[in-house]
């Protein structure tokens, strides 16, 4: 530690570091992708920013930091220098220094107790691998000059023959040559011939980008020899062509540096913005806040006390528009683009896919879009979740990608966009999508969920199950994801936040998960409700739609089930309450002159807790109910209120610790008009009054589960359809007729008053329809006719019929029929005709007592 | 000899005090927005100037009827606990500890009284239907008793 430390200082040594850091990440992920042809300026972006850190932590003192960067510099500057591609290796290695580093920034006060040995060795082996030969660099190996970017320094080198060059092995020549190699040799004094003698001392005139620091350590020159002469402006090597060794490589100079690169550059490199304190900026946000009410009050009292035309009116109005304009911004103040958590997965992807043996790719799309600071930061761990569950869970190894048809490469987009007034991050994959049926048993297995419920769900429905905590559907435990607390952990985050989350999902194709947040946590839009004189405000995020029920209308869309009071809507059963009785809000009798409260009516939340009495108390209201339906995770349900209001952007503040018991509400705000309204708590009123979903949800299921049977009942009925006389159609379970065949009616034989046919060796009785039912006979002209067997009959009986029409399946109700005869089972329209359904059984039974059966048998 | 600086006021006609360096600010904002469900003694809550103050009916706390507001009604803003370091150090603080921002609501508002304090004498067993526990100690002034309210018990409710 020198004297000039100071924890200012340090702290934003600190902070700048930490950018830095984060900054370079992704470049060395860029810098890896186009290793053959390494961009530039993007190595000098990280080359400088090693560089600073370094300088800085050699400042401050700190060792360890000092020494890693400085290792990391080295090879930085042989990347650079083109002496070494950044393989992927390397990359690995620099990004392994970069963690290390922001280790060592945790906890800068014993950094150096941390040990960096491993990056080091790590480093040094990589610079060992291909250190440059300082040695001998032969003159033919086309070094690749970077072409010199920005600002170059002229430095002169004091060279001392003996000690500088021959004690080290050295010669001028490839002392030179090898100067050539990271930069231009200008000229020496005296000129250096080859050949000639040399002088004891002589000086290089020798033009770099490189810092100072870096000169010496390149030329292992001490630091006293070399002095800086000017920094001159090269923007491309002129006349000294002849000084290098070779021309610089055309594909390395003439890369246009990627937009990528270029627009970071520009936003980082720029100075036009400043570091400001969180609590300054909250303070300022609250000032405003103030502000405004201020105005509001102004505006009010001028309106109703200053005569008008005496001009103080426009001040106002100017002072209206300054207002609302200044609270705007300073809110954008706390606005922070997306892409400062987008930026690090691009990393984790890449680690991630190393240590899967998969191959990934993440596009990034709107990391511009804006959200308040607060809820970037709480952000950060859920997305991060949700991206290492793409990885792990999502996309596939390539050898099974290529199997199913896919490219080996998965694809990962994660997206943020601005949608009403929300912002929606859309993270999507194109890998197996998930398992519902796995899903499902997993949450039998763990009784999550009853089998009832399962038959309930849509396929959405049954991808969201993942979000049911204590479930995980990895089959092993990895170290990536599939603890099981992941997803619901995950969930609970987002709603903390006010937003939203939603899982779609296709087998083989993959998984899309959009979230929806709102735009600040400071400020949310609600809609404010009025009951009796007082207002309330329910956040837009838990309000799911508004429902007026007309008087005459209550008596069928509101019931009662058990204790509870429903509401019917759309065929779902809702809870309903009345948020005059949850907070035991007296209607205005109860409020005396003064102004304050007359006791409130305790008794009443007794009452409530038991369950919801008296909605009926204002039946005589013409106005019918006006109900919120609002939503608490997984629960809907109705709150009745007198009155509604506007939609406002309400100011969220939190509760005094005297009503920390009112679980009602979530917290407090201002409204325009400067008054102070609650904030209601969905979940909170769900808790107070106990409102008990189960009773209403087994109600649901036992409806559910009887129009299920009705339903099986009557479904699926296999009818044969035919005819007799023409115009009655006729219909048979298709389950009673064991072969149908047709036939030539002059086949019949006439035995007695009974008819016969032979049939398969035997003589089959034969019915007609019209012997045992009221109906008409089939036509006399008919030659041939279809012969029923029914099963019932052991196929020893035949029944007539003259036409077979059809074969249906049909769910339609039957009637029972007027005319009363043993063997019609009921009548319903099919296909627009009245057809007749046969009790082939009754039918039979009748003929049977009539002998025929048994008269065959005995025949 | 030190003294004690006390604003006073009164609840019924009969004579209170709490220790100045308490005091925020005295004002007769009263548009109040009652809480369900909150004590009996929170008689809502106000707007001063941007911040949320939760207003105590201190006659309903110590045990009298509900205050009828009146136009000598005042409202006594209580300084945070915070505030109260920032002003006198962490000592302080001792007599209570609100992080809130807390408003009294009372009859009418008194004169300040400096007073020396080893005058102050210990707080009877009660003062009229007033519980002991609310109260610190007691004066006797010209213009009659001055009660000396201890602000750790009032507020206690929140902790």
């Amino acid at each position: 530690m020198t004297e000039f430390s100071d924890d200012n200082l340090i702290a934003e040594f600190i902070t700048e570091s930490r950018d830095h850091l984060s900054a370079i990440e992704p470049d060395l992920l860029l810098l890896e992708q186009d290793e053959s042809q390494p961009d530039p300026e993007l190595i000098n972006r990280i080359f400088r920013a090693i560089h600073s850190i370094k300088g800085a932590s050699g400042f401050f003192g700190f060792e360890g930091l000092k020494k890693l960067s400085h290792i990391m510099e080295n090879l930085l500057m042989l990347i650079r220098d083109g002496e070494m591609s950044p393989s992927p290796a390397i990359v690995e290695g620099l990004l392994k220094g970069v963690d290390k580093l922001n280790i060592l920034l945790e906890d800068i006060q014993h950094s150096d107790q941390v040990s960096i040995e491993y990056e080091l060795n790590l480093l040094t082996s990589l610079l060992d691998n291909k250190a440059p030969a300082e040695v001998e660099m032969p003159i033919e190996t086309p070094a690749i000059i970077p072409r010199p970017i920005g600002k170059a320094h002229l430095y002169v080198l004091e060279i001392d023959t003996q000690q500088d060059l021959l004690d080290k092995e050295q010669t001028p020549d490839t002392f030179l040559n090898f100067l050539k190699t990271i930069g231009e040799v200008k000229a020496t004094t005296p000129e250096i011939q080859s050949g000639s003698t040399l002088p004891s001392q002589w000086q290089i005139y020798f033009s770099t980008v490189l810092e100072k620091d870096l000169v010496v350590h390149a030329t292992s020159l001490l630091e006293s020899k070399i002095s800086i002469q000017t920094e001159i402006l090269t923007s491309t090597s002129n006349d000294s062509t002849e000084c290098l060794p070779s021309e610089p490589p055309i594909h390395l100079g003439s890369k246009p540096p990627s937009a990528r690169a270029m627009t970071r550059n520009n936003g980082s490199d720029s100075t036009d913005s400043i570091r400001v304190r969180i609590d300054l900026l909250n303070k300022l946000m609250e000032l405003a806040g103030e502000l405004v009410l201020s105005r509001n009050q102004l505006l009010r009292t001028i309106g109703n006390e200053i005569p008008q035309g005496n001009g103080l009116s426009n001040i106002a109005q100017n002072i209206d528009l300054i207002t609302s304009d200044l609270q705007e911004h300073i809110m954008q103040t706390r606005m922070q683009p997306i892409g400062s958590i987008f930026g690090k997965f691009p990393r984790i992807i890449r680690d991630m896919s190393k240590q899967l043996g998969k191959e990934i790719n993440i596009v990034l799309e709107g990391e511009d879009v804006e959200l308040d600071k607060s809820i970037i930061e709480s952000l950060s761990d859920p997305l991060t979740h949700l991206i290492r569950n793409c990885c792990d869970h999502g996309i596939e190894l390539p050898d099974d990608r290529v199997r199913v048809g896919k490219s080996k490469t998965g694809n990962i987009l994660l997206r943020a966009f601005h949608q009403d007034g929300q912002i929606n991050i859309s993270i999507s994959d194109d890998g197996r999508g998930i398992d519902t049926e796995k899903l499902i048993k997993k949450a039998l297995q763990k009784a999550l969920l009853q089998e009832a419920d399962i038959k309930a769900l849509s396929p959405q429905e049954q991808a969201n199950l993942i979000f049911l905590p204590g479930l995980s559907t990895a089959e092993q435990i990895s170290d990536i994801s599939g603890r099981g607390v992941g997803m619901d952990v995950v969930k609970t985050n987002i709603t903390k936040l006010g937003g939203q989350i939603q899982i779609e999902t296709s087998p083989g194709e993959g998984t899309s998960l959009l979230l929806r947040l709102p735009l600040t946590l400071a400020i949310i839009p609600s809609l404010i409700v009025g009951v009796s004189s007082q207002r309330f405000a329910i956040p837009q995020a838990n309000l799911v739609e508004l429902v007026h029920i007309r008087a005459e209308e209550i008596p069928e869309r509101i019931e009662k089930v058990g204790t509870a009071t429903v509401l019917q809507l759309r065929g779902q059963l809702l809870p309903l309450l009345r948020l005059a009785d949850v907070l035991v809000i007296p209607t205005q009798a109860n409020i005396d002159d003064s102004g304050i409260l007359a006791p409130e009516r305790r008794a009443e939340i007794a009452d409530i807790r038991e369950g919801i009495h008296l909605l009926n108390r204002r039946q005589s209201s013409s106005s019918g109910y006006k109900i919120i339906v609002v939503r608490a995770g997984y629960h809907q349900f109705g709150l009745i209120v007198d009155e509604l209001f506007d939609t406002e952007e309400i100011v969220v503040k939190s509760l005094s610790s005297f009503l920390k018991d009112c679980r009602c509400f979530s917290g407090a705000t201002i409204m325009g008009d400067g008054l102070v309204a609650m904030i209601l708590d969905p979940s909170g009123i769900i808790a107070h009054t106990a409102l008990s979903f189960e009773t209403i949800e087994s109600e649901r299921r036992k409806l559910e589960s009887m129009n299920h049977h009705l339903e099986t009942a009557q479904q699926s009925e296999s009818l044969l359809i035919f005819n007799n006389a023409e115009s009655e159609v006729f219909a048979a379970h298709l389950e009673d007729i064991l072969r149908l065949e047709k036939f030539q009616l002059s086949e019949i034989t006439q035995v007695g008053n009974r008819e016969f046919i032979n049939y398969q060796g035997k003589g089959l009785p034969l019915l007609r329809l019209q012997d045992y039912l009221p109906i008409g006979t089939m036509s006399e002209m008919q030659k041939d006719a279809y012969l029923i067997i029914p099963r019932a009959g052991n196929g020893c009986v035949g029944i007539i019929v003259s036409r077979i029409l059809d074969v249906q399946e049909t769910n339609c109700e039957w009637k029972p029929s007027a005319v009363q005869a043993a063997g019609i089972a009921g009548w319903a329209v099919l296909n627009d005709q009245i057809t007749i359904k046969l009790d082939i059984q009754a039918l039979l039974q009748q003929a049977g007592t009539t002998g025929l059966i048994y008269e065959v048998e005995a025949a | 000899m030190s003294t004690s600086v006390f604003t006073t006021f009164q609840l019924n006609e009969q004579l209170f005090g709490v220790d100045i360096r308490f005091i925020r600010e005295i004002n007769k904002q009263l548009d109040l927005s009652p809480v369900p469900h909150a004590p009996d003694y929170i008689c809502g809550l106000i707007n001063l100037r941007g911040q949320i103050v939760t207003v105590i009916d201190l006659k309903r706390r110590l045990g009298f009827e509900n205050t009828s507001i009146t136009n000598e009604t005042h409202n006594l803003i209580l300084k945070t606990d915070q505030e109260i370091t920032n002003s006198f150090g962490a000592d302080e603080v001792t007599e209570f500890a609100i992080p809130d921002k807390v408003g009294l609501l009372v009859d009418q508002i008194g004169d300040i009284v400096s007073v020396v304090t080893d005058t102050i004498a210990l707080p009877p067993a009660n003062v009229g239907k007033v519980d002991g526990q609310y109260l610190r100690g007691a004066v006797a002034l010209p213009e009659g008793l001055l009660t000396i309210l201890s602000m750790n018990a009032i507020l206690k409710g929140a902790n």
